[in-house]
């Protein structure tokens, strides 16, 4: 069925990600408690859904904005015209480094391979994406990239690199190994390439929000700013910015301000030390063609990650094995969204409980499980015309189903009678691993279902002969 | 809110974030308490009538130990100061220096972001190239969760309140 074929659980990642995942939960008990949080969500969702909905017109209102207060606009229709425009943009300016903030977008369009390419130097600048590109590996996390990775693990790299030994348990002098490399790096660049949060049509600004202050380097110490934006991240007016600015570290860290906002209209002014030019990349990659459908939703997002802590797939096996810029219940949506239903990415909307936490815990309440739902009705319609007139068997099986559950006199006739038949079968079958979990070996072709996953048993009594002995 | 309450809170929500809150009685007390807290250390500042004479040993941004500017706002619904880079105003000094000191007018003390951003003229018909706001020093937690202040921007940020 829909097994991914690395989906098995790294202990460590896992690990990690649950020590993550139990701080943000604590964490958003705090910002639950500053704000009222259900009035501040339909707001969020308020500013998104206009933005969203009048994109076209905003970005041509941003974009005009942006040219009067003395930047320049590149419109990029996919990745490879975003990465173009950035190209020329440092060929035109000579540049011969770059320093680059952490932005999904430009891993999105796969910057950082198109810049190497065309032989400019450029580093990544916050400290869990350097560590992450030092060590040719790839981001987990929308906020947090190197999550996956141990102090341990760290400390080896920054020892190898600098040539002296650092100790794990010093984070205060890993962190200050970095500062020092790349502040070298910053005062060297000549061009700063960063992302956006936010951009207010109506006043051309740029926002930018941040811990580290790496993106505040990067804006101001080289000569040319490049930023590179996906289209849907404008916003109408600076209210409603304001309002998704207080949202965001809410939502992410349960702070009510992230440790930096940087708010950018054009570039340095008379006497000013920033950059001589301001450059904005505008991206579609695919979202205007989610615009107007019943995905548009997926559009909202603000990039907070309070839906990856939340998932507890995304918890179990981390952000790599989705194998896509975007993990986490927003990852398995967005991505066959933008990129297509392709084999790559079919599988994504199966790395979900249908739970419904990601939903819960959205700040702008993207229906996050009904559009994982809706897409892999999309596969599984996709899969069916492939397979033209042979009957698809995965889908007979579970239509009889259905049809044999919805029911409740046959349900409650086949129910016990399978699970009695199917117990000692089980039980034969399964075996305690040694990391605790039930697995079981199904012969073929059931197999494919129990070789990945922890198998518990039918219980030879049926829930609903339980419940109603429990209620007399 | 009543107005030692807004002082209260933003001074609350300020050392939550990791910075500190001084008060002082008058401007003087206010530039004696940034002379204290500089010591010895070189100092990186704007081009600012208020700051003028406090430091003793002045450097550029990237040598200096500590850098002192003026905050245009403070927001006491999340603790952070603003400002404004401009002509005087590099952005440099409030960013490379390991220490920052801001004085903060207790008038431009506001409740709320939107207040803040009118307040720092990006609602003007020609508003400043940058705006920053600051809550508390820079932080990370990429290496295993732990929190560690100070990464590429200050590590320590102290707020005076001037009347």
């Amino acid at each position: 069925m829909h097994e991914h074929p690395q989906a098995e659980p790294d202990p460590g990642v896992s690990l990690n990600l649950h020590r993550a995942a139990g701080n943000w939960g604590r964490q958003r008990g705090v910002a639950r408690a500053r704000v009222d949080w259900e009035q501040w969500r339909e707001r969020a969702q308020a500013v998104r859904a206009d933005a969203v909905g009048h994109m076209d017109e905003l970005i041509a209102l941003l974009s005009r904005r942006v040219s009067a207060a003395g930047g320049h606009v590149h419109r990029a229709r996919t990745a490879a015209d975003a990465c173009d425009h950035v190209l020329r943009i440092c060929r035109e300016v000579g540049a011969r480094s770059a320093v680059k903030a952490k932005s999904m977008t430009s891993e999105e369009i796969g910057l950082g391979d198109a810049l190497a390419k065309a032989g400019i130097d450029a580093v990544e600048t916050d400290l869990g994406e350097y560590i992450v590109q030092a060590m040719g590996d790839r981001p987990s996390h929308l906020l947090a990239p190197a999550v996956h990775l141990s102090a341990a693990q760290v400390a080896e790299l920054f020892s190898h690199e600098s040539g002296h030994a650092l100790d794990p348990d010093d984070t205060r002098g890993l962190v200050d190994y970095a500062r020092g490399v790349l502040r070298e790096r910053f005062l060297a660049a000549d061009v700063g390439i960063t992302g956006v949060n936010l951009a207010v049509a109506e006043t051309g600004t740029l926002v930018l929000v941040e811990s580290e202050g790496n993106i505040r380097l990067c804006t101001a110490l080289p000569r040319v700013h490049i930023a590179v934006m996906g289209i849907e991240k404008v916003v109408r007016d600076l209210e409603g910015a304001a309002h998704l600015v207080q949202m965001l570290p809410l939502a992410a860290h349960g702070v009510p301000a992230a440790a930096s906002t940087s708010y950018i209209t054009g570039p340095a002014r008379d006497g000013d030390d920033g950059p001589e030019q301001l450059h904005l990349v505008l991206l579609d990659g695919g979202r205007s063609s989610i615009q107007g459908t019943e995905f548009e939703a997926a559009l909202h997002c603000i990039r907070c990650g309070a839906c990856m802590y939340a998932c507890p797939v995304y918890r179990q096996v981390g952000g790599h094995h989705y194998g896509s810029t975007y993990s986490g219940p927003i990852g398995a949506v967005i991505t066959p969204l933008l990129e297509g239903l392709t084999p790559d990415t079919a599988e994504l909307p199966w790395f979900s409980s249908l739970c419904g936490a990601c939903v819960e815990a959205c700040p702008v309440k993207i229906p996050l499980d009904d559009q994982l739902v809706m897409l892999r009705a999309r596969a599984a319609a996709a899969r069916s015309a492939r397979a033209g007139r042979r009957p698809d068997p995965e889908g007979v099986l579970f239509s009889a189903w259905a049809a044999l559950w919805s029911r409740p006199a046959a349900y409650r006739a086949t129910a016990a009678t399978a699970g009695r038949a199917l117990a000692p079968l089980w039980s034969t079958l399964a075996r305690e691993h040694e990391d605790g979990g039930w697995h079981a070996r199904a012969p073929f072709p059931f197999s494919r279902f129990t070789d990945g996953r922890d198998a518990l048993g039918p219980d030879p009594e049926p829930f609903h002969v339980r419940w109603r002995r429990s209620r007399g | 809110m009543a107005d030692p309450d807004r002082l209260a809170e933003f001074e609350r929500l300020l050392e939550e974030a990791g910075g500190r809150l001084h008060r002082a009685d008058s401007l003087d007390a206010a530039r004696a308490r940034a002379r204290e807290l500089i010591g010895g250390g070189t100092v990186a500042r704007w081009r600012e009538d208020m700051l003028d004479g406090i430091a003793a040993q002045e450097a550029p941004p990237a040598k200096a130990d500590v850098s002192l500017i003026v905050a245009d706002v403070g927001v006491q619904s999340t603790g952070a100061i603003g400002w404004a880079h401009g002509a005087g105003r590099p952005r440099a000094t409030g960013l490379l220096p390991t220490r920052q000191i801001a004085l903060l007018a207790r008038r431009d003390l506001v409740e709320g972001v939107p207040e803040a951003l009118h307040k720092l003229g990006l609602t003007s018909p020609s508003p400043p190239s940058n705006i920053v706001f600051a809550a508390g020093p820079s932080r990370t937690s990429d290496i295993e969760q732990r929190s560690i202040r100070g990464v590429h921007a200050p590590r320590e940020l102290d707020v005076i309140v001037f009347p």
